[in-house]
Protein backbone atom coordinates (compact mmCIF):
# COMPACT_ATOMS: atom_id res chain seq x y z
CA UNK A 1 0.00 0.00 0.00
CA UNK A 2 1.26 3.57 -0.86
CA UNK A 3 2.21 6.03 1.38
CA UNK A 4 1.90 9.58 0.14
CA UNK A 5 2.95 13.03 2.05
CA UNK A 6 0.07 16.07 1.94
CA UNK A 7 1.52 19.53 2.96
CA UNK A 8 -0.89 22.60 3.25
CA UNK A 9 -0.45 26.05 3.55
CA UNK A 10 -2.59 28.91 4.66
CA UNK A 11 -6.37 28.78 5.62
CA UNK A 12 -5.79 24.40 4.69
CA UNK A 13 -3.30 24.64 7.21
CA UNK A 14 -4.93 26.45 9.69
CA UNK A 15 -8.61 24.21 9.21
CA UNK A 16 -6.93 20.99 9.86
CA UNK A 17 -4.04 22.01 12.26
CA UNK A 18 -1.04 20.22 10.23
CA UNK A 19 1.02 21.42 8.11
CA UNK A 20 2.10 17.99 6.78
CA UNK A 21 0.59 14.78 7.41
CA UNK A 22 1.26 10.92 5.29
CA UNK A 23 -1.46 8.70 4.05
CA UNK A 24 -1.98 4.99 3.55
CA UNK A 25 -3.85 4.83 0.44
CA UNK A 26 -5.00 1.87 -1.48
CA UNK A 27 -3.20 0.21 -4.45
CA UNK A 28 -4.75 2.17 -7.41
CA UNK A 29 -6.20 5.10 -5.56
CA UNK A 30 -5.70 8.23 -7.02
CA UNK A 31 -5.45 11.92 -6.00
CA UNK A 32 -9.41 12.58 -5.95
CA UNK A 33 -9.40 9.34 -3.67
CA UNK A 34 -6.97 11.27 -1.36
CA UNK A 35 -9.25 14.33 -1.38
CA UNK A 36 -12.77 13.24 -1.51
CA UNK A 37 -11.95 10.34 1.18
CA UNK A 38 -8.75 9.91 2.65
CA UNK A 39 -8.03 13.72 4.35
CA UNK A 40 -11.79 14.19 5.14
CA UNK A 41 -12.43 11.00 6.16
CA UNK A 42 -9.29 11.66 9.19
CA UNK A 43 -10.23 15.20 9.70
CA UNK A 44 -14.02 14.06 10.19
CA UNK A 45 -14.50 17.84 12.59
CA UNK A 46 -13.35 19.97 9.72
CA UNK A 47 -14.59 17.54 6.56
CA UNK A 48 -17.91 19.59 5.49
CA UNK A 49 -15.20 23.10 5.42
CA UNK A 50 -12.71 21.01 3.51
CA UNK A 51 -14.97 19.80 0.80
CA UNK A 52 -17.04 23.30 0.32
CA UNK A 53 -13.56 24.96 0.58
CA UNK A 54 -11.73 23.15 -2.20
CA UNK A 55 -14.70 21.55 -4.02
CA UNK A 56 -17.50 23.35 -6.16
CA UNK A 57 -20.75 22.64 -4.30
CA UNK A 58 -24.11 22.92 -5.00
CA UNK A 59 -26.26 22.66 -1.87
CA UNK A 60 -23.51 20.64 0.27
CA UNK A 61 -22.81 18.49 -3.06
CA UNK A 62 -19.84 18.03 -4.79
CA UNK A 63 -19.88 18.69 -8.47
CA UNK A 64 -18.39 16.30 -10.49
CA UNK A 65 -17.37 16.78 -14.10
CA UNK A 66 -18.33 14.45 -17.07
CA UNK A 67 -15.46 11.65 -16.10
CA UNK A 68 -16.77 11.75 -12.75
CA UNK A 69 -13.71 13.69 -11.02
CA UNK A 70 -15.06 16.66 -8.91
CA UNK A 71 -14.31 19.71 -9.76
CA UNK A 72 -11.90 22.20 -7.82
CA UNK A 73 -12.56 25.40 -6.93
CA UNK A 74 -9.53 27.75 -7.58
CA UNK A 75 -7.46 25.74 -5.57
CA UNK A 76 -4.13 24.29 -7.19
CA UNK A 77 -2.96 20.42 -6.53
CA UNK A 78 0.73 20.26 -6.92
CA UNK A 79 3.33 17.32 -7.60
CA UNK A 80 7.04 18.28 -7.90
CA UNK A 81 6.27 21.76 -8.39
CA UNK A 82 3.78 20.62 -11.27
CA UNK A 83 -0.02 21.02 -11.01
CA UNK A 84 -1.73 17.05 -11.39
CA UNK A 85 -4.72 16.16 -12.57
CA UNK A 86 -6.96 14.27 -10.18
CA UNK A 87 -6.92 11.11 -11.43
CA UNK A 88 -3.06 11.22 -11.25
CA UNK A 89 -2.25 6.97 -9.80
CA UNK A 90 -0.75 7.56 -6.04
CA UNK A 91 2.59 6.03 -6.10
CA UNK A 92 4.55 5.58 -3.25
CA UNK A 93 6.69 8.40 -1.40
CA UNK A 94 4.59 11.07 -3.56
CA UNK A 95 4.69 14.34 -2.16
CA UNK A 96 1.24 16.53 -2.76
CA UNK A 97 0.52 20.13 -1.98
CA UNK A 98 -2.63 21.73 -1.52
CA UNK A 99 -2.42 25.22 -2.41
CA UNK A 100 -5.39 27.88 -1.66
CA UNK A 101 -5.57 31.28 -4.22
CA UNK A 102 -2.35 33.42 -3.70
CA UNK A 103 -2.41 36.27 -1.29
CA UNK A 104 0.70 37.73 -1.41
CA UNK A 105 1.70 41.95 -2.00
CA UNK B 1 18.46 39.62 -10.98
CA UNK B 2 17.90 38.47 -7.26
CA UNK B 3 14.68 37.30 -5.06
CA UNK B 4 14.31 36.64 -1.91
CA UNK B 5 11.11 35.20 0.70
CA UNK B 6 12.68 36.07 4.09
CA UNK B 7 10.89 37.56 7.34
CA UNK B 8 13.21 40.61 6.48
CA UNK B 9 13.77 42.95 3.38
CA UNK B 10 17.16 43.86 2.22
CA UNK B 11 17.43 47.55 2.78
CA UNK B 12 16.48 49.71 -0.29
CA UNK B 13 19.95 51.35 -0.56
CA UNK B 14 22.12 48.18 -0.60
CA UNK B 15 19.05 47.12 -3.36
CA UNK B 16 19.68 50.25 -5.45
CA UNK B 17 23.40 49.89 -5.04
CA UNK B 18 23.13 46.33 -6.10
CA UNK B 19 21.36 47.29 -9.43
CA UNK B 20 23.59 50.29 -10.45
CA UNK B 21 26.42 47.73 -10.26
CA UNK B 22 25.47 45.45 -12.06
CA UNK B 23 25.43 47.10 -15.77
CA UNK B 24 26.21 50.94 -16.83
CA UNK B 25 23.63 50.98 -19.17
CA UNK B 26 20.88 51.40 -16.68
CA UNK B 27 19.13 55.17 -17.08
CA UNK B 28 16.53 54.54 -14.88
CA UNK B 29 15.94 52.60 -11.69
CA UNK B 30 11.92 52.05 -10.78
CA UNK B 31 10.33 51.63 -7.27
CA UNK B 32 7.59 49.33 -5.59
CA UNK B 33 7.41 49.43 -1.98
CA UNK B 34 4.48 47.73 -0.76
CA UNK B 35 2.97 48.66 2.70
CA UNK B 36 1.00 47.11 5.10
CA UNK B 37 -2.41 49.18 5.20
CA UNK B 38 -4.07 50.28 8.76
CA UNK B 39 -7.88 50.31 7.46
CA UNK B 40 -9.59 47.03 5.96
CA UNK B 41 -12.90 48.62 4.65
CA UNK B 42 -14.68 50.27 7.56
CA UNK B 43 -11.69 47.99 10.11
CA UNK B 44 -8.78 48.60 11.93
CA UNK B 45 -6.38 46.14 11.04
CA UNK B 46 -3.85 45.29 13.65
CA UNK B 47 -1.23 43.25 11.58
CA UNK B 48 -0.89 40.99 8.24
CA UNK B 49 0.85 37.12 8.26
CA UNK B 50 2.14 35.86 5.56
CA UNK B 51 3.51 32.37 4.29
CA UNK B 52 4.56 31.18 1.64
CA UNK B 53 5.72 27.39 -0.13
CA UNK B 54 9.10 29.37 0.22
CA UNK B 55 10.91 26.91 -3.00
CA UNK B 56 7.80 27.48 -5.35
CA UNK B 57 7.32 31.04 -4.57
CA UNK B 58 11.20 32.01 -5.02
CA UNK B 59 11.18 30.24 -8.65
CA UNK B 60 7.75 31.95 -9.88
CA UNK B 61 9.31 34.58 -8.68
CA UNK B 62 12.63 34.30 -11.26
CA UNK B 63 10.30 33.18 -13.61
CA UNK B 64 8.25 36.46 -13.69
CA UNK B 65 11.57 38.72 -13.91
CA UNK B 66 12.60 36.52 -17.03
CA UNK B 67 9.20 36.84 -18.60
CA UNK B 68 9.77 40.98 -17.77
CA UNK B 69 13.20 41.26 -19.49
CA UNK B 70 12.19 39.02 -22.29
CA UNK B 71 9.19 41.07 -22.79
CA UNK B 72 10.22 44.55 -21.68
CA UNK B 73 13.75 44.49 -22.40
CA UNK B 74 14.99 45.15 -18.78
CA UNK B 75 18.63 44.82 -17.82
CA UNK B 76 17.73 43.75 -13.95
CA UNK B 77 15.40 43.23 -11.21
CA UNK B 78 14.91 42.91 -7.38
CA UNK B 79 11.75 40.75 -5.77
CA UNK B 80 11.39 40.62 -2.18
CA UNK B 81 8.82 39.44 -0.08
CA UNK B 82 8.35 39.26 3.71
CA UNK B 83 6.88 36.78 5.38
CA UNK B 84 5.86 36.34 9.06
CA UNK B 85 4.05 38.74 10.97
CA UNK B 86 4.22 42.33 9.39
CA UNK B 87 2.78 45.07 11.42
CA UNK B 88 0.93 48.10 9.82
CA UNK B 89 3.12 51.09 8.28
CA UNK B 90 6.00 48.70 7.36
CA UNK B 91 7.33 47.47 4.28
CA UNK B 92 5.85 43.84 3.00
CA UNK B 93 7.42 43.86 -0.41
CA UNK B 94 10.01 45.43 -2.39
CA UNK B 95 10.11 45.05 -5.95
CA UNK B 96 13.30 47.02 -8.36
CA UNK B 97 13.63 47.19 -11.65
CA UNK B 98 16.95 48.36 -13.37
CA UNK B 99 16.45 49.84 -17.56
CA UNK B 100 17.90 51.53 -19.95
CA UNK B 101 15.25 54.11 -19.89
CA UNK B 102 12.06 55.20 -17.77
CA UNK B 103 9.06 53.76 -20.27
CA UNK B 104 10.31 50.56 -20.11
CA UNK B 105 11.30 50.77 -16.47
CA UNK B 106 7.39 51.60 -15.26
CA UNK B 107 5.82 48.87 -17.37
CA UNK B 108 7.98 46.23 -15.91
CA UNK B 109 7.62 47.02 -12.59
CA UNK B 110 3.70 47.23 -12.70
CA UNK B 111 4.14 43.99 -14.32
CA UNK B 112 6.08 42.06 -11.92
CA UNK B 113 3.94 43.28 -9.09
CA UNK B 114 0.87 42.44 -10.82
CA UNK B 115 1.95 38.74 -11.19
CA UNK B 116 3.84 38.39 -7.79
CA UNK B 117 0.47 39.52 -5.99
CA UNK B 118 -1.60 36.67 -8.26
CA UNK B 119 1.29 34.28 -9.22
CA UNK B 120 3.48 33.45 -6.74
CA UNK B 121 2.27 31.11 -3.49
CA UNK B 122 2.63 33.72 -0.64
CA UNK B 123 -0.75 33.53 1.19
CA UNK B 124 -1.84 36.37 3.90
CA UNK B 125 -4.10 36.83 7.17
CA UNK B 126 -5.28 39.90 7.96
CA UNK B 127 -5.68 40.37 11.57
CA UNK B 128 -7.88 43.37 12.60
CA UNK B 129 -9.71 44.45 15.20
CA UNK B 130 -13.17 42.32 14.27
CA UNK B 131 -11.28 39.02 13.47
CA UNK B 132 -8.66 37.57 11.27
CA UNK B 133 -9.01 36.43 7.23
CA UNK B 134 -7.49 35.06 5.28
CA UNK B 135 -7.16 37.58 1.94
CA UNK B 136 -7.39 35.83 -2.04
CA UNK B 137 -6.14 38.21 -4.76
CA UNK B 138 -8.86 37.83 -7.04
Amino acid sequence: MPTVGVRYFGRLRELLSIKREEYEVEDGAVLADLLLRYIPGRHEEASKTWNETIFRTVKGEIILSGDGMPLLRNYLVMMDGKSIDLNHRLKDGDEVTVLPPFGGG
Amino acid sequence: MKVRISEKLDSLESLVDLLKKSSDEIGAIAVFIGVVRGTRGGEKVLRLVYEAHESLASEAMKNIVLDAKTKHGIIDAVVEHRTGTVPVGEDVMHVLVAAKHRKEGFQALAEIVERVKHGVPIWKKEVTEEGAYWVENR
